[in-house]
């Protein structure tokens, strides 16, 4: 244990840092005194007997410092020292060191934002056993996200693949309304795994058990909840396990609580109550078609990836026959021609994730232009503030401080900015995180993450290294002559003068926000702005449930509340739809007498089920027919509505009226009729879903039964003021039911559209930062070359030139570096379209106007950066010029 | 006093030296180097400055430690002890030293 023992003599020598320079002064003063005393002895005067032991003894200093090398803390020492300097500098020029740190506080903290957001979605490894071996079983060909297989599919993986250590299978519903023991209704987020699953991911129960194969093979009635769970509901009582939640009707047996810390495969879904596989209905288990669910497996050790997918394929072709024989010869091929491989699991599956992963990356790279900018721009401040302590630095050389020396005390004095503006980034972090989750309502998991925090420190010493080299340089290529000629300022500015070269980078990369951030923000308007063919104003939905969390569709107690709710003062109108706009109703195919689709695709429309009174409530006009009414209620015979596309596609130019449409869920031998419909009305075309989409060929049966229905109503006034009144409401006209949820359709559309409005704001908010920032360096590099020619500008117009033609010759220069980087910035801006454009909505990435836009904003800001130092030019008096150096 | 010309110790070798003049007992800074410079016979000269830097060597190797002892009214000296750890040391060095210098004596006076 020597080395530990040396390594706490060290630390011991450097805590009493102080002391140890003292100790050694008094030491070496003792052993001078007695070297003179000694010659003294031998016959020399005191003074000379002192001044030759001086001699003998050499540099005390030297001494001194080679002393503390022995102990191998020299460089700790010099770092301490320059640190101390660079604080007292900062603290002798206050205002530009703020800026400095607070920009640089301002760009990391978004950068860090950004990122804790997109680690939470795409990155965080799931806290289970080693999140990093499991993997999905997925078809690439198959296309958005990780696939989904049946039951049938996972019986053979999990038997025929022996190089899968563990496969488990689970789905993730989404959320659904499950009733306490209190009675009180919640909507809980859910997933159906089998029990293998808990034991894949490494999770025991921290009460109770995991349910069994036995239990899930009988689909008997029992489930598992998350310790959140436990804790609000049961305040962490055993009693628990036992208790019984209800679900549409069927009670489910608690068997065990999972930690706290698992809350499913996605992040932005808590779920908190696990069903066994057996509760996805009996016979979509038996039915190699019906593929709900996601396998997730773990390979067994030493073997490759490769010959583990290759295996779980021959398990799947067995399945992928018996598949592919229910559907039409055409779409077989579709089906046998997949094959599997091996995804990463360790983060979990997001579909927020998913939709944001694009957004995310580019919001990122706009972050990372931004701190570029921020870099060049306190870079040039630096520059400027060396220039300026010229004194000091020829000073420091004369004193025996090398080039490199200087060049890492400057550099150090960037990098000490630089870790103070980073660590207030972080801090400005964890605000801008939550204002930007709030504000766009994402579902972001809150948690602080030591990779986040060990990104803004990395952030920030990268931008202390990236601005603090040119000052660096710059000092290391010094030399005394030249800087006490004041050689750092006057004269002509150079051609290849940096500060120029940071400039012309800055206004470039503004360009490329600026005109990123404007063709996301016509993005959106145009988005926004799309004819939808309905109002969306006043316009609310809302679903209810009986107590027991059964949703209801065909009771009449549903027909009875709609006619409560249409007889209210402060409602204009009522229906009911399923679903409800902004939702989309499930593809069916439809086929006519007299058409034949060229392409399946053709024959798939959306189907919407609607009670009388929906196209009067939304206000789509009629085209053709009559609407439906309460007498198609009753009937035995299903009535339809059709859109003007629907028409368009199946009957061409002919009245569809009165005509029969037949309707089916899938295709081929596996096809689920679902009956005959007769149209008696076509409706005018409306984007019922996302606005940006196009409208599809839409039918509206009115059926007897209807799938569970939300009720739509046009409100007289603020819609939220009825939203408010509904539970009482709900409660008091029928006992039997309960409120679950009520929106208003204008919020859920905005909704859909958060993605584009984030990519808008954010980035147009950057878009500003990055013009005050190309203003601030412009303004910086034309004052201070105004200031280094002010002997030469004084010369001028004491000879006679006019301030007129100063302020335009002080502008001019600065004009030359902006189209320089405007140039530059425009090929940049005409690439990162491209990258960017699979974000935009009827935008082109070389949209003229766009461009050309941000070039003139750019152009109008620089030019009144440029034109403050060149007003003051132009009255620079004689005096003044002559007292200049 | 003798002012004969003095040989530099060579590199290195100046810990062996403080290690042995410490082996007869504790002494300060200038003690051990007039020590040396006396038992070699006014031959070796300490170099002052390097002293101290390798004293400080010493002690962060742990071979000796240091102890502040009253050396008169209102002074005080650093007084420096051999170690276990540091007796080993000087075993080993001095050993060291002896190969070194028969190896040399070889090559220099092959007889």
């Amino acid at each position: 244990m020597a080395a530990l023992d040396e390594w706490w003599r060290r630390l011991g020598v450097l805590a009493r840092r102080g002391r140890f320079d003292e100790d050694l002064d008094e030491e070496m003063r003792l052993h001078l005194e007695m070297e003179a005393q000694e010659a003294e002895r031998g016959g020399l005067p005191r003074v000379e007997a002192e001044r030759l032991a001086h001699r003998r003894f050499g540099s005390r200093l030297r001494a001194r410092e080679d002393c503390l090398d022995a102990w191998g803390w020299t460089a700790l020492d010099a770092l301490a020292r320059d640190a101390r300097q660079a604080l007292r500098s900062m603290r002798r020029a206050p205002a530009s060191s703020f800026a400095a740190a607070a920009s640089l506080a301002l760009g990391i903290g978004a950068a860090t934002a950004l990122f804790s957001v997109m680690y939470a979605l795409l990155l965080r490894p799931l806290p289970v056993e080693r999140p990093s071996e499991l993997r999905f079983l997925t078809e690439p060909a198959r296309g958005g996200g990780v696939a989904r297989f049946s039951y049938a599919a996972f019986r053979e993986v999990k038997d025929g693949a022996p190089s899968l250590a563990s496969v488990a299978a689970v789905h993730n519903p989404g959320p659904g309304i499950m009733q306490l023991p209190d009675g009180t209704l919640e909507s809980l987020h859910r997933e159906w795994a089998a029990p293998r699953y808990f034991a894949t991911l490494g999770l025991r129960p921290v009460l109770g058990r995991i349910y069994t194969d036995e239990e899930d093979a009988a689909a008997a009635g029992v489930i598992v909840i998350g310790e959140k769970l436990w804790e609000r509901v049961f305040a962490r009582s055993p009693s628990a396990v036992g208790s019984v939640l209800r679900e549409n009707g069927r009670s489910y047996t608690i068997v065990g609580v999972l930690p706290a810390a698992f809350t499913g495969l996605a992040p932005e879904r808590t779920c908190q109550v696990w069903f066994p596989a057996s509760r996805c209905n009996a016979k979509c288990l038996q039915d190699p078609g019906c593929e709900t669910f996601k396998l997730l497996v773990r390979v067994s050790p030493g073997v490759s990836e490769q010959r583990a997918a290759r295996e779980a394929d021959a398990a799947l072709r067995p399945v992928r026959f018996e598949a592919a024989g229910r559907l039409a010869q055409a779409d077989r091929a579709r089906i046998l021609d997949r094959s599997v491989s091996l995804a990463y699991a360790g983060a979990g599956e997001s579909y927020l994730g998913r939709v944001y992963r694009k957004p995310l990356f580019v919001l990122l790279g706009i972050v990372g232009v931004l701190l570029l900018m921020m870099c060049a721009n306190i870079g040039t401040l630096l520059l400027s503030r060396t220039a300026s302590r010229s004194r000091e630095l020829a000073t420091r050389l004369a004193m025996g401080a090398t080039g490199p020396r200087l060049a890492l005390q400057m550099l150090t004095e960037s990098l000490v900015l630089a870790v103070i503006g980073g660590a207030a980034g972080v801090w400005l972090a964890t605000y801008m995180t939550e204002a930007l989750v709030s504000h766009f309502e994402i579902p972001y998991p809150a948690r602080p993450d030591a990779a986040v925090l060990g990104l803004g420190l990395a952030l920030s010493l990268a931008a202390g290294l990236l601005f603090g080299i040119s000052p660096a340089v710059s000092a290391a290529r010094s030399s005394v002559t030249v800087l006490l000629r004041g050689g750092g300022g006057a004269g002509r500015a150079k051609r290849r003068d940096p500060a120029r070269l940071l400039v012309v980078a800055q206004v470039a990369l503004s360009l490329v926000l600026v005109a990123a951030a404007g063709l996301f923000v016509s993005s959106f308007a145009s988005m926004a702005s799309q004819e939808a063919g309905f109002s969306r104003q006043r316009l609310v939905t809302f679903s209810v449930a009986t107590p027991n969390g059964h949703s209801p569709s065909a009771d009449p107690a549903i027909w009875r509340l709609l006619e409560a709710v249409r007889r209210r003062a402060d409602v204009v109108a009522a229906s009911a739809a399923s679903p409800p706009p902004p939702s989309g109703g499930p593809d069916c195919r439809a086929s006519v007498q007299g058409y034949e689709p060229r392409l399946p695709e053709d024959a798939v429309v959306e189907v919407t089920e609607v009670a009388e009174g929906f196209f009067e409530a939304l206000g789509i006009p009629l085209r053709a027919g009559r609407l439906l009414e309460e007498r198609d209620r009753g009937t035995s015979r299903a009535v339809s509505l059709v859109n003007e596309t629907f028409a368009r596609r199946f009957f061409g130019g002919r009245d569809p009226v009165g005509r029969d449409v037949e309707m089916a869920m899938g295709a081929g031998e596996g096809a689920r009729s679902l009956g005959k419909t007769k149209i008696v009305g076509v409706v005018a075309d409306a984007r019922l879903r996302h606005p940006g989409e196009d409208v599809r060929p839409s039918i509206f049966p009115m059926t007897p039964y209807m799938w569970p229905a939300e009720i739509v109503v046009r409100t007289a006034s603020d819609p939220d003021s009825f939203m408010a009144s509904l539970p009482r409401f709900v409660r008091d006209t029928e006992p039997g039911l309960r409120l679950v949820r009520a929106r208003t359709v204008a919020a859920e559309t905005k909704r859909l559209m958060v993605r584009e409005q984030v990519l808008a704001e954010v980035s147009g908010f950057f878009a500003l930062l990055a013009l005050v920032l190309a203003a601030v360096g412009i303004y910086g590099v034309v004052a201070q070359g105004v200031s280094a020619r002010t002997r030469e500008i004084g010369i001028r117009l004491a000879l006679g030139a006019r301030p007129a033609g100063v302020r335009r010759m002080v502008v001019g220069q600065a004009l030359g570096v902006v189209l320089l980087g405007l140039a530059l910035g425009l090929g940049a801006a005409l690439a990162a379209g491209r990258l960017v454009a699979s974000l935009l909505y009827a935008v082109r990435p070389s949209d003229f106007l766009a461009l050309s836009l941000a070039a003139a904003a750019l152009l109008a800001v620089a030019l009144a950066a440029a034109l403050i130092p060149a007003r003051r030019a132009a009255a620079v008096t004689p005096l003044e010029a002559a007292r200049c150096e | 006093m003798h002012s004969g010309s003095r040989d530099e110790i060579p590199p290195g070798t100046l810990q062996l030296l403080i290690l042995k003049t410490l082996l007869r007992g504790p002494l300060h800074g200038y003690a051990i180097a007039k020590q040396i410079q006396q038992v070699s016979e006014e031959a070796l000269r300490v170099e002052e400055g390097s002293l101290y830097p390798a004293l400080q060597r010493i002690l962060r190797k742990g071979w000796a430690t240091a102890e502040w002892v009253p050396a008169g009214p209102k002074r005080r000296a650093r007084v420096y002890r051999l170690t276990p750890a540091g007796r080993m040391q000087l075993v080993a060095e001095e050993s060291q030293f002896r190969r070194v210098m028969a190896a040399i004596m070889r090559v220099i006076d092959p007889a």
